[in-house]
């Protein structure tokens, strides 16, 4: 029988490792954007076992608001990192330093 | 079943009407200038305005099956927000023409921005306060990077893009927690269970933890602030004008929606948390402060400090407080329009004044507008009898009431050390010698306007009772 807990400790490995994504990764931005919906879909996780445990309708959805929250979320991030490719030619993390002070 | 009744949306109704009236008057109309969508938006802002100042003296009314309240408080930060967006957009109007933005979409984006942030403020269910923070944040991603041929606007837009997501993603996993501790999603009911919570308190004030990182990352604290110095000086000056006024406004409405009316039980916890991160702000704004050389960069910096300062009054809540912090986020959205919309007016293209050394000896060439320069910078700094100066005291008196002299005294060591950077730009203004012509942009709205705004903070300084008097009464 897979328990609530089971779901967290999921979501919470999920979580950790979108966190770990972003901050390891130091080469594409897309990995990062990939590790953001990572994130967004554990929290998924935890409001649908959730909802499902107190029996209550509220989590799930709360959970459709995010999905459509993330797909417009990924549609920003997508045309933000063409801006950046046209006018640097690159969407390598480490090149991103023009600002600094 | 009772009547649907809808006077308490009518504000945020209207937002939405007039953000669709500007785009399709956008798609229509075949002036470059997109003068129509302006006069529209302002014209709509007008009116909300006065629907809302008509409408102000509210009960505190929980509507829509708890989703949504309206009370003094709400009202009055609506108010605020209208007006702060307004103002910027007279700020941008010249700016944006001489870059050759995208007009239109310029203006429905800030309309957007100001319905997101006015449902954040007045939000009583945790949907409502991430729909309103996510309508906001999305609008603000795209307003950065409208700038579309530039280098620093995409990359500022980017690194926005990621920390503002990251802060939702936090701000959710906390929310989903406390969902599941308490099976609330209404910030009231959800109180009401956290006070009688005998098992699984370990479980929400973790929660909690994760909350306050995501309202960090959103205002721009210590150690989540990385993102700060960068956006504003990457994105478009009439952006950074509007993403560091308006939007801190309303990150005090969630703040405060969220902590003290969802998570009161808790506050032993959190306000240990906004402690520390309060004054590791104030530390890390006014010192680094000092070795900027960008204007852009110096104001993100002492936004930081005054962030911390903002935040210290949510630790002394019995003492006043709260209205404390209010007044501090109000007075200082008005200054930090003050300045960037002087750094708009500098830069005009091919003449565009950022550095301490572009504006050497304006003072000389250009007396007044130096004179307005010197009253933003002496009213951050807290030099009375600008009104800069009220909010810092009544953050120091409400720490002293409570009991907390040791940190009013590290705030105001501090607030000296900040006024280092600040007297710098007036000395560089006034007594370097000019070495260039100075050329503005050419307009005479955002010369009014600047003026206007620059004498209110001595105007305001001189009554601070005006604003204040307001902030009392919404915790009243």
């Amino acid at each position: 029988m897979i328990q609530l807990s089971d779901y967290l400790t999921v979501a919470a490995i999920l979580f950790a490792i979108s966190v770990a994504g972003i901050i390891i990764n130091r080469k594409n931005v897309i990995t990062l954007l990939m590790c953001l919906e990572l994130m967004l879909l554990s929290v998924n996780i935890n409001f649908i076992a959730f909802s499902r445990y107190l029996n209550d309708l509220q989590g799930q959805i709360f959970v459709f608001f995010i999905l459509t929250v993330a797909a417009a979320e990924a549609a920003i991030g997508l045309a933000i990192l063409v801006a950046l490719f046209r006018n640097r030619t690159t969407i390598d993390v480490e090149e991103l330093n023009r600002l600094k002070g | 079943m009772t009547s649907f009744n809808i006077d308490p949306l009518i504000p945020e109704v209207l937002t939405l009407c007039l953000a669709c009236i500007v785009l399709m008057i956008d798609l229509y109309s075949k002036n470059r200038e997109k003068q129509t969508c302006y006069l529209v938006t302002q014209i709509g802002f007008a009116v909300i305005i006065l629907y809302l100042i008509g409408n102000i003296w509210q009960e505190k009314t929980i509507t829509y099956n708890g989703t949504f309240v309206v009370d003094y408080l709400s009202q009055i930060l609506k108010v605020a927000l209208i007006l702060i967006t307004g103002v910027s957009l007279v700020y941008a109007r010249a700016y944006i023409r001489e870059r050759r933005f995208l007009r239109g979409e310029y203006y429905s984006l800030s309309v957007f921005a100001a319905l997101g942030m006015m449902i954040m403020v007045s939000a009583n269910h945790m949907l409502t306060l991430y729909l309103g923070l996510e309508l906001l944040s999305l609008t603000l991603y795209a307003m950065i990077a409208m700038e579309r041929n530039s280098q620093l606007g995409a990359e500022a837009a980017i690194k926005y893009f990621v920390t503002g997501a990251i802060a939702s993603g936090f701000l959710l996993y906390g929310m989903s927690l406390l969902y599941g501790v308490t099976g609330h999603l209404q910030l009231d009911s959800m109180s009401d269970v956290i006070a009688n919570l005998s098992e699984h308190s370990l479980v929400a004030k973790f929660a909690v933890i994760f909350v306050v990182a995501g309202i960090a990352f959103k205002l721009g604290l210590v150690p989540f602030h990385m993102w700060i110095p960068d956006v504003y000086h990457g994105a478009p000056t009439s952006v950074t004008a509007f993403v560091a006024s308006a939007p801190k406004v309303a990150g005090f409405g969630f703040a405060f929606r969220f902590l003290v009316e969802g998570a009161q039980p808790l506050s032993a916890d959190w306000q240990q948390l906004i402690l520390i991160a309060g004054m590791l702000s104030i530390a890390l704004g006014n010192l680094v402060a000092i070795a900027q050389n960008n204007l852009k960069r110096i104001l993100a910096y002492s936004g930081i400090g005054h962030m911390g300062y903002f935040i210290l009054g949510f630790y002394v809540p019995e003492a006043g407080g709260h209205s404390a912090s209010m007044f501090y986020i109000l007075v200082y959205s008005l200054m930090t329009l003050a300045a960037f919309g002087l750094l708009m007016f500098f830069s005009r293209i091919g003449y565009e004044y950022e550095t301490l050394e572009d504006i050497k000896g304006l003072g000389r060439k250009n007396p007044w507008y130096a004179l307005m320069l010197t009253f933003v910078m002496i009213s951050m700094a807290g030099i009375p009898p600008f009104v800069g100066f009220w909010p810092k005291l009544e953050i120091f008196r409400a720490l002293v009431a409570d009991g907390h002299w040791k940190i009013a005294v590290y705030a105001i060591l501090f607030s000296v050390i900040g006024l280092y950077y600040y007297l710098r730009v007036i000395k560089v203004v006034h007594f370097d010698e000019p070495d260039r012509e100075f050329l503005f942009l050419p307009s005479r709205s955002i010369r009014f306007a600047i003026t206007f705004n620059c004498l209110a903070l001595l105007i305001l300084g001189l009554i601070p009772d005006s604003i204040y008097r307001y902030c009392v009464l919404a915790f009243g």
